[in-house]
């Protein structure tokens, strides 16, 4: 399949120009490394030192080609500030935000999808009005607002949920799952206001469209016309969407992770970035857009399955 | 005030407490300045809870909210308004540029977006900041350029399909610059829908100057914006909620009024569109009796009777007679075809027939009526009517490539079809599904079982668009168009295909053309239709030998006469069908007809005659 080996090439490139974008711009930004090591009284003989430890003073394109390749194998570095080992400190934090995206995506998935079906089986009329209205007004909510209402009324007034104490998945996954909820709801209303409207327009744009049309004439019920087959092509630029979520959820979630104290990906990166810990930065930024490059030939794979005419579109065997 | 009603009607209550919102908020950020000049500290009302002197209640220092939020509106719009234009102008350039080099040029940049996509934005945003330094104009830019790589995506997607487009290609072959075709011909057409975008990102945008400022690295400590009060306001969250809880509603009502508004203004198009509007069926009372006339009297192998058949559209300006009292009959094994123009209504009557013009409530007690065994099929539910549909008269349609399903094997819609009506198993459908395809003279069948729609030819398709009206055994069929996109051999095959249905299966066709020509050999009846009435009727012979109505010979001249030994200059009708809204006054094809005399622009002729009739004063008359 040459569309597949195609899409291979674009990730490649995509990986490439992340890890180089990331180390280049940390580059650039004044100020070395050794300084923050060293604090700001230190001197030039000692930021030399330290630096030329460290390998700074060579020139940086060496030094991405040296931190690429070890990369390519699964190193990730020491860290310069605490030694720490880069890809063990990620495989503890991946787990928790992996889970956080995957119960966030299928928590607004499974509020939107049939929201969308509902209010497309006749559009136009309440039901659909009220909820489009309703999606905006999720879209409309700040993320970090979300968070602290549902914080402050479901942890510290109601106490139904733990405020701020994540549960690991290994200490018993009812636990886990509860101390998920609340952070997990903050993350899914927005998203599933988004993700409704995506699908709500495209099943009434197919509704009207002359297939389904056919179909009617066919005499099948707007019941199956609706699940059967406008559903599945409709689903198409929803999927897409979904998969460009992926990076987001994975590592741009700090607020939800600092409001509820999650151990997650967010804060990692934040905390090395604003301590100019370039080898975790690179790190986490890499293994980040490493599964967002997956997540997104996953979808690619599922569009193929899906709709015949990306297939065809792909290997250029179209009319 | 007329005006004020208008307006009222265009926007919505929804749609003024937006307009309302943006402009109080646009009077905020603009001369704030002038009510906040006096905001003090004053720590012995710390913290208060919203009364009369301080509506929105005080802060931890004691200064007053309402102030600080108006105050802090300036800023966030700022914010908001700045990096929004900044992510719009680079995403333009970057998406148009895309769009209209593609190839190549387009691959680079789709790798780049998926890139900047596949990074988490919000940390470099914070990271960025903070090692630039906290202000305003660093906040702005990081937020616009982030917010680049989202517009380039849509901006992309929105002008990708008009570069293709035959304007755009004119102006290429013209030799116009690349720069002049973006600027004249590509911009306005995508700029309308970028705009209600670009409100709905001014919101967003604010929101994330709130969240930056949230945690800690948005605009410096002593500028006051939303976001920054609500970052102070979270240390006592619990003792007085009001502190976050304020600006966060200013934020969430800033968004929501910025949607409202942008929705409103992308649907408010400046002409009515068909789909979105009621459909009411009428029946004027002296036709009605003239209905009753001919059901009183049914020929016995009548199968599909119409009579007086009305579909109107409501539109804002008035109803819009698609089609106006039609009347027509179908017997067993006969092919009747219905000639028009585009627009004459022939389409919209064919979707009358079984329900399937859009959004169809019909006005109840006043009907038109169509007899189908015994029943009225428009005072059928549609649960009832579903199981004639497809089942007892089943259609084609013109454009097989748009209205086969695209994501499904040809095979599996001719089986699903069999399935719902006859209850097939799955294995007995596809083997009628297969027999059909034979049927229908789909060559190498079992292979083509499982090809795709866009796979195929178009004549191919539209055998597959039979084979799965023919799935459920119908006793009528309604075929709208099916050979005009296709080419003349091919045409002809597909006509002798029906004919052959009609001979061996006694299948009774409703034939709509708007080509005379192809009608002539097969057709038992014609029935010519113009601006929704039918204006000639008869047996294809009578009405070709001896066209009574001007129009029908006008049509007829039209068709191109290849085996004469000079190819005679067409007779075109200059001219379009009128757009039937008002009262009707005269007939209707006056303007355009070569015979027209002033009694045609006041007199409305009626159909007359036995077996062959007419509707045209001179015919009248001239019969006289
Ligand atoms: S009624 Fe008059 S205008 Fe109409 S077709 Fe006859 S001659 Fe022409």
């Amino acid at each position: 399949m040459r569309g597949l080996g195609q899409r291979f090439l674009q990730m490649t490139a995509v990986l490439l120009l992340v890890a180089a974008g990331t180390f280049f711009l940390l580059d650039l930004m004044p100020g070395s490394p050794a300084i923050a090591i060293l604090g700001t009284s230190a001197t030039p003989e000692g930021i030399a030192k330290v630096e030329a430890e460290l390998g700074l003073d060579k020139p940086n394109i060496e030094r991405f080609l040296t931190w690429g390749t070890h990369a390519v194998r699964g190193d990730l570095g020491v860290s310069y500030r605490d030694g720490e080992n880069v890809a063990q400190a990620i495989r503890q934090r991946f787990p928790t935000s992996f889970e956080v995206l995957i119960l966030t995506q299928l928590l607004a998935l499974g509020i939107a999808v049939p929201a969308a079906l509902f209010a497309a089986s006749r559009p136009g009329k309440r039901r659909d009005r009220a909820l489009t209205t309703t999606s905006f007004a999720l879209i409309a909510i700040p993320q970090f607002v979300m968070a602290l209402t549902l914080l402050i009324i479901f942890a510290k007034q109601l106490q139904w949920f733990p405020a701020a104490d994540f549960v690991p998945l290994n200490e018993g996954i009812i636990r886990n799952l509860r101390s998920l909820v609340l952070p997990v709801l903050s993350l899914s209303f927005p998203l599933s206001g988004i993700y409704f409207q995506v699908l709500r327009n495209d099943l009434v744009i197919t509704m009207s469209s002359d297939h389904i049309m056919r179909t009617r004439a066919s005499g099948f019920s707007e019941r199956i016309i609706l699940l059967k087959y406008a559903l599945r092509s409709s689903s198409l630029t929803l999927l897409a969407v979904v998969g460009l979520n992926t990076a987001g959820l994975l590592g741009g979630v700090l607020i939800i992770e600092q409001i509820y104290s999650l151990p997650g990906l967010g804060r990692f990166l934040f905390d090395a970035a604003t301590r100019r810990d370039i080898v975790k930065v690179e790190g986490a930024v890499l293994v980040i857009a490493v599964t967002y490059v997956t997540v997104n030939l996953l979808v690619d794979m599922l569009l193929r399955v899906f709709d015949p005419r990306v297939r065809a579109a792909s290997i250029g065997t179209r009319r | 005030m007329k005006q004020l009603l208008r307006f009222k009607q265009r926007w919505g209550i929804l749609g003024l407490i937006a307009i309302a919102w943006i402009v109080a908020l646009g009077v905020c950020a603009l001369f704030g300045k002038l009510f906040t000049s006096h905001l003090n500290q004053d720590l012995k009302n710390r913290l208060q809870a919203p009364s009369f002197s301080h509506p929105f209640g005080t802060n931890n220092l004691g200064v007053d909210m309402l102030g600080l939020a108006i105050k802090g509106a300036r800023i966030s719009v700022l914010v908001g308004l700045a990096a929004t234009a900044i992510g719009f102008i680079g995403g333009s350039l970057v998406g148009l540029t895309a769009a209209y080099w593609r190839g190549r040029t387009d691959r680079v940049i789709l790798t780049f977006l998926d890139a900047s996509a596949a990074f988490p934005s919000f940390v470099a945003a914070i990271s960025v900041v903070l090692f630039w330094g906290k202000s305003v104009r660093n906040v702005i830019l990081v937020i616009g350029v982030l917010t680049i790589p989202v517009i380039a995506r849509i901006v992309r997607a929105a002008s990708l399909p008009l570069v293709e487009r035959d304007f755009v290609l004119a102006a290429r072959m013209q030799g116009s610059r690349h720069s002049q075709i973006i600027v004249r011909e590509l911009i306005p057409n995508v700029i309308r829908p970028l705009l209600g975008f670009a409100m709905i990102t001014v919101g967003i945008t604010i929101s994330i100057e709130g969240g930056l400022s949230f945690i800690g690295a948005g605009v410096p400590d002593n500028i006051v914006t939303w976001g920054q009060l609500i970052a102070s306001g979270r240390a006592t969250v619990e003792g007085s909620p009001h502190l976050v809880l304020i600006p966060a509603s200013l934020i969430f009502g800033t968004i929501l009024a910025l949607n409202t508004l942008s929705s409103k203004w992308l649907r408010g198009r400046p002409f009515p569109v068909i789909k979105e509007s009621v459909v009411e069926t009428t029946v004027s009372a002296n036709a009605s009796d003239a209905a009753k006339m001919i059901s009183s009297n049914p020929p016995t192998d009548v199968v599909l009777s119409i009579e007086n058949l009305h579909t109107y559209f409501s539109t804002p300006f008035g109803s819009l007679r698609a089609v106006d009292g039609v009347s027509l009959q179908l017997r067993r094994g006969q092919m009747v075809a219905l000639v028009g123009e585009s627009g004459s209504g022939k389409t919209m009557m064919a979707r009358s027939l079984l329900g399937l013009v859009p959004s169809p409530p019909r006005v109840a007690g006043l009907p038109g009526r169509v007899m189908f065994d015994g029943q009225d099929l428009l005072s059928l539910s549609s649960e009832e009517l579903r199981k004639i549909r497809g089942r007892r008269i089943a259609m084609i349609f013109q454009d097989p490539m748009t209205t086969l399903n695209p994501v499904m094997r040809v095979g599996r819609q001719i089986a699903d079809t069999a399935t719902l009506h006859l209850g097939l198993s799955k294995k007995e459908a596809t083997r009628r599904a297969l027999e059909l395809l034979i049927e229908v003279g789909v060559p190498d069948a079992q292979r083509r079982m499982r090809a795709w729609p866009h796979e195929l030819s178009g004549g191919l398709r539209q055998r597959i668009g039979i084979a799965i009206a023919l799935a459920a055994e119908p006793e009528v069929l309604i075929a709208d168009e099916p050979t005009s996109a296709l080419d003349v051999t091919i045409q002809r095959q597909l006509l002798d295909l029906l004919d052959r249905l009609r001979r061996y299966r006694g299948l009774s066709i409703l034939f709509i053309t708007h080509d005379m020509g192809i009608v002539a050999s097969r057709a038992d009846e014609v029935a010519v239709m113009y601006s929704g009435r039918i204006v000639e009727q008869g047996s294809t012979l009578e009405v070709f030998a001896h066209p009574r109505m001007p129009y029908t010979r006008a049509l007829l001249a039209s068709i191109p006469r290849i085996n004469h030994e000079s190819h005679k200059k067409l007779a075109v009708i200059g001219g379009i069908p009128p757009i039937a809204i008002g009262p009707r006054v005269g007939c209707a094809f006056a303007p355009r007809c070569p015979d027209v005399i002033d009694a045609c622009r006041t007199e409305i002729p009626q159909l007359v005659g036995n077996t062959h009739q007419a509707a045209c004063i001179r015919n009248v008359v001239s019969a006289s």
